[in-house]
C-alpha cells in the first residue's frame, strides 16, 4: 500500500533523517523521535505538502506524481494540535467539511459523516458545539474528520500528547478498531511508552533513549524551607456562567519549596484553578492565601499552556533579562541551550519556546509558579530539563504547581500529586484512578 | 430528532441542512454595515446613543450572552477613551464631546462585531454569498477564512492578555493602551502562526472553493427582514425628529 525507501523530507536546505517503511493494509507504524527530529515533516511529505528526496510510493505510484486531491482523499493527515484542525462550530458540520470539499453528493456526505461519528463514538454529540467538547473528544473528532473521507491511510501526528488517561485508552481502542477494518495508520510520538498501543512497525529517527533515564524519582529536599506553609487554599468555588460550578470547594495547602502536580481529566478545571492561584481570576467563594496574602501577579506567575502567549520579547536573551530577579541566562547556558539565546523567538520550536517560557516565569522570582501542561510537546530530553529546572527553582523556596496529564513526569518530579475530579481535590489519586 | 440507528435519511438530511448560524449571515452583515456606517458618519450623540442601544439589544438577543456582551463593552472602554482624548486634542470638538462620540463609535463597532462572533458560522457566509449574490467562490471563501482567523485570534487575544497580566505587564485597564505595543507584537506573531496552521489544515483537508459543495438551507426569515427595516426606520426616524 505504502512503500518508502531512503526517503528524506525537505524544508529548504534542511533534510529529515532517512526513513524506510513498507506499510500494508490494516497495519500500524510508529515513528518515534525527539522534538524537531523531522517526524511531522515526514508526514507532511506523504500528503504532498513538503517535497522529499528518495522514494515514496502509494499504490505503486510515486507520491509526487499523484494528483494532490486524490492523494489527500486516500491519505488523511491529523496534526498534533486538534484545535488547529477544527474549523467548524457544530460537530456534524465539522465532520462533513472534508466530504464537502470533495464535492460529494449530499447523501454520500451524510452517510460518511454518520459512519465516521459512529466509529469514534461521538454520534450522540452530532449537534453539539465543538468548543464544548473535552480534549479527548476533540482528538476523537479530528479522527472522525479524517475518517469521513474514507481514507486508506491515516497519518496521526502525536495523537496522545495532550489528553487524559481515559481519552488515551479510548483513542488507542478506536485506532485498533480502524486497523481491524483495514485502515492503515502511521503515528508519531516521543517514546513507545506513550503510544498506548502496540505498533506493527516502529521507526526510530534521530537520537533516542529512555524517558526520564536521568530522573531518579527523588526530589531534592531542603528541610528548613519545606516545613513553612506557603499556600493555603480553602473551600474555593468558581463558575464561568454562574450556573455550573467548575470548582466546588477545592481545599489543599502546600509548603515552600514543594513541587505539586495537579492531574485530572480534560476540562475538569485544572487551568482555571491555576489562573485563580495566579490571581488572574477571583474565586466566587473560598479563601486563597500565598504567604498570608491574596494571590496577585507580584506573588504568583501563571505560564500558559501556549508558550507563545507568554513570550513578549524578540529573543530569549531579552525575555530572560526582563525581570532579572533570578539569572536564568546562566542557567540556560548550564543546560546546554545557550545557542537559543539570540535566536528570534518566533523561529524556536514548540519545545524550545516552552522551556524559555518556563524560564521566563522562573526569572520573575515570585513565590509561586503555576505551570499549565509544562511537558506538552516536549520529548523526554526536554522534559528532563524542565524537571531539573523546577527542582533547582524550589531550592530557593519557590513553590511550583503544575497542571498536567503527564503522570510519569508528575511521579518523577513532584512532592505531591493531587487529583482534581468533579470540582474537588483528592490526594489519594492512585486509589481513585485504579477504582 | 434522531440520527443514525433507526432514523431515516430524511431526518439526517434535515440535520445536515440545518444552519448553525443563529442569524442569517447576510442579514448580520447588512445590519452591521448599517449601524457602523451610521455611527461613522453621524456625529450627533443622541443618534449614536440610539444606535448603540439598538446594537446592544440585537447582539444580546442573538448571542443570549448578556454578561459576555457587557464584558466586551467594558473591555473596549479604555480604547474608546484613549482615542477620544486623542480626537479631542487634535480635532475641533470640545473634549467631552470628542470622548463621548469616539467611545460610542468604538462600543458600537465592538458590540456589533460580537454578532458575528456569537451568531454567525464562518462557513455559512460564503454559501449565501455564492448562492444569493452570485459572488465568486474564491472571493466568498476568502471572507470565510479571514473570519475563521478572526475567531481564532479572538481566543488567542484572551490568552495573551491573561499571560501579560500574570507577567505584571498589564496591571490595570489603562495598561491596555500604554502596553498596546506588547499586545500587538504577540498578537501579530500569533496571527502569522495561525495563518501557517490554517494553510496546512485547509490543504490537508482538500479545501477547494470551486469544488466545495454544501446544502445548508440558509433562507432569510421575515423577522430578519423586519430587523433591517426597524433598524433603518429607527435611525432615519431619530435623525428627522432631531432635525425638526
Amino acid at each position: 500500500m505504502l512503500e518508502i525507501k531512503s526517503m528524506k523530507a525537505r524544508r529548504d536546505t534542511w533534510r529529515s533523517p532517512e526513513v524506510n517503511l513498507t506499510l500494508r493494509r490494516g497495519e500500524i507504524a510508529a515513528i518515534i523521535g525527539l522534538s524537531g527530529s523531522g517526524k511531522t515533516s515526514i508526514l507532511l511529505s506523504l500528503i504532498g505538502l513538503l517535497p522529499y528526496d528518495g522514494v515514496a510510493e502509494y499504490g505503486g505510484v510515486e507520491i509526487k506524481l499523484i494528483d494532490k486531491t486524490y492523494l489527500r482523499s486516500k491519505i488523511a493527515y491529523v496534526p498534533d494540535e486538534p484545535e488547529s484542525y477544527l474549523l467548524n462550530r457544530r460537530v456534524f458540520d465539522e465532520v462533513a467539511f472534508g466530504p464537502e470539499n470533495l464535492g460529494w453528493h449530499p447523501r454520500k456526505i451524510i452517510e460518511s459523516t454518520i459512519k465516521a461519528l459512529e466509529i469514534v463514538g461521538l454520534l450522540n454529540l452530532y449537534d453539539s458545539e465543538v468548543s464544548a467538547l473535552s480534549g479527548g473528544q476533540k482528538q476523537r473528532l479530528v479522527i472522525a474528520d479524517a475518517l469521513s473521507i474514507s481514507p486508506e491511510i491515516i497519518l496521526l501526528d502525536n495523537p496522545f500528547s495532550n489528553i487524559d488517561w481515559e481519552a488515551k485508552k479510548t483513542i488507542s481502542k478506536t485506532l485498533e478498531q480502524l486497523c481491524g477494518e483495514g485502515i492503515s495508520i502511521i503515528l508519531t510520538g516521543y517514546s513507545l511508552e506513550e503510544l498506548h498501543l502496540k505498533p506493527d512497525k516502529t521507526l526510530f529517527i534521530g537520537e533516542f533513549g529512555e524517558p526520564y533515564s536521568n530522573g531518579d524519582g527523588n526530589v531534592s529536599h531542603h528541610p528548613s524551607e519545606r516545613t513553612r506553609k506557603l499556600l493555603e487554599v480553602r473551600d474555593v468555588s468558581f463558575s464561568y456562567d454562574k450556573i455550573r460550578n467548575i470548582l466546588r470547594g477545592v481545599s489543599f495547602s502546600a509548603n515552600a519549596g514543594e513541587i505539586i502536580s495537579i492531574i485530572g481529566r480534560n476540562g475538569v478545571g485544572k487551568t482555571t484553578l491555576l489562573k485563580i492561584l495566579a490571581g488572574i481570576y477571583r474565586p466566587d467563594k473560598g479563601i486563597i492565601s500565598i504567604n498570608g496574602v491574596r494571590p496577585n501577579s507580584r506573588l504568583s506567575t501563571y505560564v500558559s499552556q501556549n508558550p507563545s502567549a507568554f513570550l513578549t520579547e524578540t529573543t530569549p536573551r531579552e525575555e530572560l533579562s526582563m525581570h532579572r530577579k533570578i539569572d536564568m541566562i546562566n542557567f540556560l547556558e548550564e543546560i546546554g541551550l545557550s545557542y537559543l539565546l539570540d535566536r528570534p523567538i518566533y523561529t524556536l520550536s514548540l519545545g524550545e519556546k516552552r522551556v524559555i517560557s518556563i524560564l521566563s516565569g522562573l526569572s520573575r522570582g515570585t513565590l509561586l509558579l503555576c505551570l499549565d501542561e509544562p511537558t506538552s510537546g516536549l520529548d523526554y530530553k526536554l522534559r528532563h530539563v524542565v524537571g531539573e529546572m523546577l527542582r533547582k527553582a524550589t531550592e530557593s523556596g519557590m513553590m511550583v504547581i503544575t497542571a498536567t496529564h503527564d503522570i510519569s513526569f508528575a511521579e518523577a518530579y513532584s512532592d505531591k500529586i493531587l487529583l482534581l475530579e468533579d470540582g474537588v481535590i483528592y490526594d489519594d489519586w492512585r486509589r481513585i484512578l485504579d477504582g | 430528532m434522531m440520527i443514525g440507528g433507526e432514523s431515516s435519511m430524511d431526518d439526517a438530511l434535515l440535520i445536515y441542512t440545518k444552519p448553525t448560524s443563529k442569524i442569517n449571515p447576510l442579514i448580520a452583515n447588512i445590519f452591521l454595515l448599517i449601524v457602523v456606517s451610521a455611527a461613522t458618519i453621524e456625529p450627533n450623540i443622541h443618534i449614536l446613543t440610539v444606535i448603540l442601544l439598538l446594537t446592544v439589544l440585537v447582539t444580546i438577543m442573538i448571542s443570549r450572552k448578556p454578561i459576555q456582551i457587557l464584558k466586551i463593552m467594558l473591555i473596549v472602554v479604555p480604547f474608546g477613551l484613549g482615542l477620544g482624548v486623542f480626537y479631542g486634542l487634535v480635532g475641533q470638538e470640545k473634549m467631552h464631546t470628542a470622548i463621548l462620540t469616539i467611545m460610542m463609535r468604538v462600543e458600537i463597532l465592538a458590540t456589533g462585531s460580537a454578532i458575528l462572533y456569537y451568531g454567525v458560522d464562518p462557513w455559512e457566509l460564503p454559501t449565501i454569498l455564492i448562492n444569493k449574490l452570485k459572488i465568486q467562490p474564491y472571493i466568498s471563501y476568502t471572507i470565510a477564512i479571514a473570519f475563521t482567523m478572526y475567531l481564532r485570534l479572538a481566543i488567542d487575544l484572551k490568552e495573551i492578555t491573561e499571560s501579560l497580566k500574570s507577567k505584571n505587564i498589564i496591571r490595570n485597564h489603562l495598561d491596555y493602551i500604554l502596553r498596546i505595543h506588547k499586545i500587538l507584537y504577540v498578537l501579530i506573531y500569533h496571527a502569522a502562526r495561525r495563518a501557517d496552521e490554517l494553510e496546512i489544515v485547509l490543504e490537508a483537508r482538500n479545501f477547494n472553493p470551486s469544488t466545495r459543495s454544501t446544502r445548508k438551507n440558509l433562507t432569510i426569515r421575515p423577522s430578519e427582514i423586519l430587523l433591517i427595516a426597524v433598524t433603518l426606520a429607527m435611525i432615519i426616524g431619530v435623525k428627522i425628529f432631531l432635525n425638526q
